[in-house]
């Protein structure tokens, strides 16, 4: 008899493709469901970023002869990060470790597509609702702090588009392939929180998300560029600010598939290490 | 028959010790998070200070980081003693669990932080924010601020009072579970709020400052505390942050006792 696993490796790709959308939908679902609590959220994110926000419009505001970042530019450096920040805020790594650990890897494993695809379909779906539901907030900034868009277009060129494309995509990707991987650690561990936070802390860190990443000092760029925390919010949002000269955003975006590669591997290598030695017991 | 008990004992034992042991490895993670998280925080805002030329809204850099540092303090004390007691409250609610704490005979409160547990993993962070504070408080008294004997005991005081709107913030964001399931992830929306205490009161616009001050008491976490202790608030002034603070603490319990007497053990748990 075929056993599922083996049914797994040739589920004709029309199968494939149409479990996908229909899991995906379920996912899209049931996520808006759990955002129905999203107003709690969306105000005390909102406080949070007028926080971030009027605490370095007023630094930069109070020393008019530094050249390095304008107060308006610091509102909408901020805007932007915070918009993909938010987007990175899903739940991966928790909802894979807790899949492995309690069992849902066992029944989930037969069904006649990769395990791992569901995994990014539930976490593609989280992001895509708060995609939805953070644009008004956007658009919002926009339209109602006053010259945020002349500041914007100032530095939008016409190649920012494909720039901002590659930036972002390598920034979600990045985003996915860490907590994945951080999930995967539920191999070997009872527990995840420990890396999970851990990773968030680093994610503060270097990312970007809540301060300009690059005020850091060169050294501590040097390192920052050679992390997937960099390209989760700092590099899509400079690349939109037009901050990365062109000349330069060639070789960091080189940098930044290397560095999304780098970590699909280690992500690759863990589940594979992982599954063989998955024996459903959970604890 | 026994080789194969014996084997088997021995996996078990070896599956068991592993788990615990990266189960354990878990608080090492944490106490790194932590410390990260902090470094973020200040380095975060000491980029601003320099930003703005070493001075922000009249207070000097070692002020604004005295601030900040007053801050952590708070953050790590509340994170140690009353996270688990209060961010587990929408999943009591949500499993049904909160049937046995509503059964002890204690303030709804009181039972929940004895169901669950003291994060004492936090405790040397604690330790570092401490020795941070003290640093600043070295700095901002080589600057000239004179530790007098009251304004150490202001300090205290509103610091005191800073940790109850703390509590009383949390009590805010965690007993709509009681009113809705769905509602029961406010954890993530305390994080947001709370970090908004970090920052001198000045460097909001006034109406936020004011929000702050009397509707959301968040500069009474950090801001007050301090400026008592360089002698920017009146009397008067400090007396109102005082009263303001607890009747903010105050009527978030008696949010949560009421959202408590509503919990009927309905919730569907899933």
């Amino acid at each position: 008899m075929t056993s599922s696993i083996e049914k797994n490796q040739t589920a004709p790709f029309l199968i494939l493709l149409k479990a996908s959308g229909v899991y995906f939908g379920q996912c899209i679902q049931a996520a808006l469901l759990y955002r129905s609590a999203l107003a709690i959220f969306l105000i005390s994110e909102a406080f949070a970023y007028a926080g971030f926000i009027t605490f370095w419009y007023k630094a930069a505001a109070s020393n008019p002869s530094q050249q390095i970042y304008q107060p308006l530019a610091l509102v909408l450096y901020f805007a932007l990060a915070s918009f993909h920040h938010s987007i990175q805020h899903h739940a991966a790594s928790r909802d894979l470790g807790s899949d492995i650990r309690l069992g849902k890897l066992s029944y989930a494993i037969i069904r006649p597509f990769p395990f791992l695809l569901q995994a990014a379909l539930r976490s593609m779906a989280f992001t895509l609702t708060y995609f939805i539901l953070l644009l008004p907030l956007l658009i919002g900034a926009f339209v109602f702090v006053p010259s945020l868009w002349q500041s914007f277009s100032a530095g939008f060129m016409p190649q920012t588009w494909w720039q901002y494309s590659i930036a972002l995509f390598i920034g979600l990707g990045c985003g996915w392939f860490v907590r994945m991987l951080v999930g995967m650690l539920a191999f070997d561990m009872a527990q995840i929180w420990g890396p999970d936070t851990f990773f968030i802390a680093l994610y503060y860190a270097a990312s970007g998300a809540v301060f300009p990443v690059d005020l850091l000092p060169i050294w501590a760029m040097t390192i920052v560029k050679y992390t997937p925390m960099y390209y989760m919010v700092g590099f899509p949002v400079l690349t939109l600010m037009g901050r990365i000269p062109a000349a330069d955003f060639n070789t960091e975006a080189s940098r930044g598939v290397l560095v999304l590669a780098m970590t699909f591997i280690l992500m690759l290598l863990l589940w594979r290490r992982g599954i063989k030695r998955f024996e459903a017991i959970g604890i | 028959m026994i080789r194969y008990y014996w084997n088997i004992t021995k996996k078990v034992a070896a599956i068991s010790t592993s788990s615990m042991l990266a189960y354990r490895s878990n608080v090492l993670f944490f106490f790194l998070f932590e410390s990260l998280f902090l470094a973020a925080n200040m380095g975060g805002i000491a980029l601003g200070v320099q930003l703005a030329g070493g001075q922000l809204s009249g207070w000097s850099f070692n002020q604004v980081m005295f601030v900040a540092s007053v801050f952590g303090v708070g953050h790590q004390i509340f994170t140690a003693l009353c996270i688990s007691g209060l961010f587990h409250t929408g999943w009591f609610v949500w499993s049904g669990r909160m049937d046995y704490v509503l059964l002890k005979p204690l303030h709804p409160l009181i039972a929940m932080h004895a169901a669950n547990e003291f994060i004492v993993s936090n405790v040397p962070n604690l330790i570092i924010n401490i020795v941070i504070f003290g640093f600043f408080s070295a700095k901002v008294a080589a600057e000239g601020v004179v530790f007098g004997f009251w304004n150490c005991l202001g300090l205290l005081l509103f610091f005191i009072a800073g940790l109850a709107v703390r509590y009383g913030v949390a009590l805010l964001v965690v007993a709509p579970a009681f009113f809705a399931e769905k509602l029961a992830e406010g954890e993530d929306a305390y994080w947001s709020l709370q970090s908004l205490a970090k920052y001198p009161t000045g460097v909001f616009p006034r109406t936020m400052q004011w929000v702050f001050s009397f509707v959301l008491p968040l500069a009474s976490v950090a801001a007050i505390p301090a400026e008592v202790f360089f002698g920017r608030q009146s009397i008067y002034q400090s007396t109102v942050h005082l009263i303001v603070a607890v009747t903010f603490s105050w009527l978030a319990v008696k949010f949560y006792e009421l959202g408590a007497r509503r919990y009927q053990s309905v919730n569907t748990g899933a």
